[in-house]
């Protein structure tokens, strides 16, 4: 790829995306937009990217941004977000929510293997306490990312990666060459195509927002702008997951480590005092 | 009684469903962490072998460290 052409497609996704693009990172680049190439009808990345700069189409640009978006995933990836989902926030937020549906939402979430590990936990959870309601958002910048993500069909290498065989026996089933989630997991979630940094203050209430190894990037800004936002979502006693490698000290006052849970966060309530004065 | 088994299904003199099955009849044959891997890749074999004591299953191919978080899964 060329200076100019790699420089295009760096400004383009931070501009829309909020997204911080290494230019020594061709192969990466290149990876990511063959397919784009090949799937809108151009011959070459150069001759993609020359229509984006002399067309200035939207859906054009945006094929490119959110490619570069794209996210690496895998079922219950981390392990230890999801035990202390279960472990810990659950009985604490049921404790407190009085019977109400606890609302969660996976913020980049790709093509679904971590909203759907939650999903997994929480419907073996449900069959022996019907009483538990959580409800389950999702979403991601890619609507590709999202297409496949709602399909819930994940090929023999995705199915390996992270997914116990037992609960690859109980909740999926064998279509062709791919496994396919099972109705009753898929239809607990709820998809929407969301711009982290286009403003997410009015999306509504989550007790607990995933949002893991996505801000890593991020510019400074986004990251910034996405977790003051963020504040809107979270409530005082909701948390926010990052990936465990995630530092956000100096981005966000408004958020407070866990102790001994890396990548969890809750509210600071001292920054609420501060708000409030 | 080693500590862990990586098996294969099809096998010469006997198969490894049956070589489990055998296993785990035997005292303290119940410890051995068992991971199948195999090109039977159908929810029959997973669930047989599930059934019979197989604590993980690995289906070929397979890519990446598979084997080895297979074992941590299972306890390893």
């Amino acid at each position: 790829m060329k200076a100019e052409e790699i420089a295009l497609v760096a400004s383009l996704s931070r501009a829309r995306a909020g997204l911080k693009v290494a230019p020594e990172k061709t192969y990466l680049m290149e990876s990511r937009l063959s397919p784009v190439a090949r799937r809108e009808g151009f011959d070459s990345i150069s001759a993609l990217l020359a229509a984006v700069q002399e067309r200035r189409e939207e859906p054009l640009i945006w094929n490119v941004v959110e490619a570069m978006a794209g996210g690496e995933t895998s079922f219950f990836r981390d392990r230890w977000p999801f035990k202390h989902f279960v472990d810990d926030m659950l009985p604490q937020l049921a404790r407190t929510r009085g019977g109400a549906p606890i609302r969660v939402w996976s913020a980049a979430c790709a093509t679904g293997q971590e909203v759907y590990s939650l999903a997994m936990a929480i419907e073996d959870l449900a069959a022996d306490d019907p009483s538990l309601k959580v409800e389950f958002a999702a979403s991601d910048l890619s609507r590709l990312a999202l297409e496949r993500a709602q399909s819930g069909a994940y090929n023999q290498f995705e199915v390996q990666r992270g997914l116990p065989i037992r609960l690859l026996a109980k909740h999926f089933e064998k279509e062709g060459d791919n496994w396919r989630l099972s109705s009753a997991v898929r239809q607990r979630v709820r998809w929407r195509r969301i711009n982290l940094i286009a403003g997410i203050r009015q999306i509504g209430r989550f007790d607990v927002v995933f949002c893991r190894h996505v801000l890593t990037h991020m510019t400074e800004d986004a990251q910034k702008k996405v977790l003051e936002d963020l504040t809107f979502v979270v409530p005082e006693d909701g948390y926010l997951v990052l990936g465990f490698k995630e530092d956000i000290a100096g981005l966000a006052p408004a958020f407070e480590p866990i102790v001994g849970r890396p990548g969890l966060y809750r509210r600071n309530p001292a920054y609420q005092a501060a708000a409030a004065a | 009684m080693p500590d862990a088994i990586l098996l294969d299904w099809n096998m010469p003199v006997m198969t490894g469903i049956e070589f489990l099955r055998r296993l785990r009849a035997e005292p303290g044959g119940e410890a051995p962490v068992v991971v199948f891997c195999t090109v039977e890749n159908d929810l029959a074999h997973i669930n047989e072998a599930l059934e019979v004591g197989a604590d993980e299953y690995i289906m070929k191919p397979f890519d990446g460290d598979i084997i080895a978080a297979k074992f941590a899964e299972a306890g390893l």
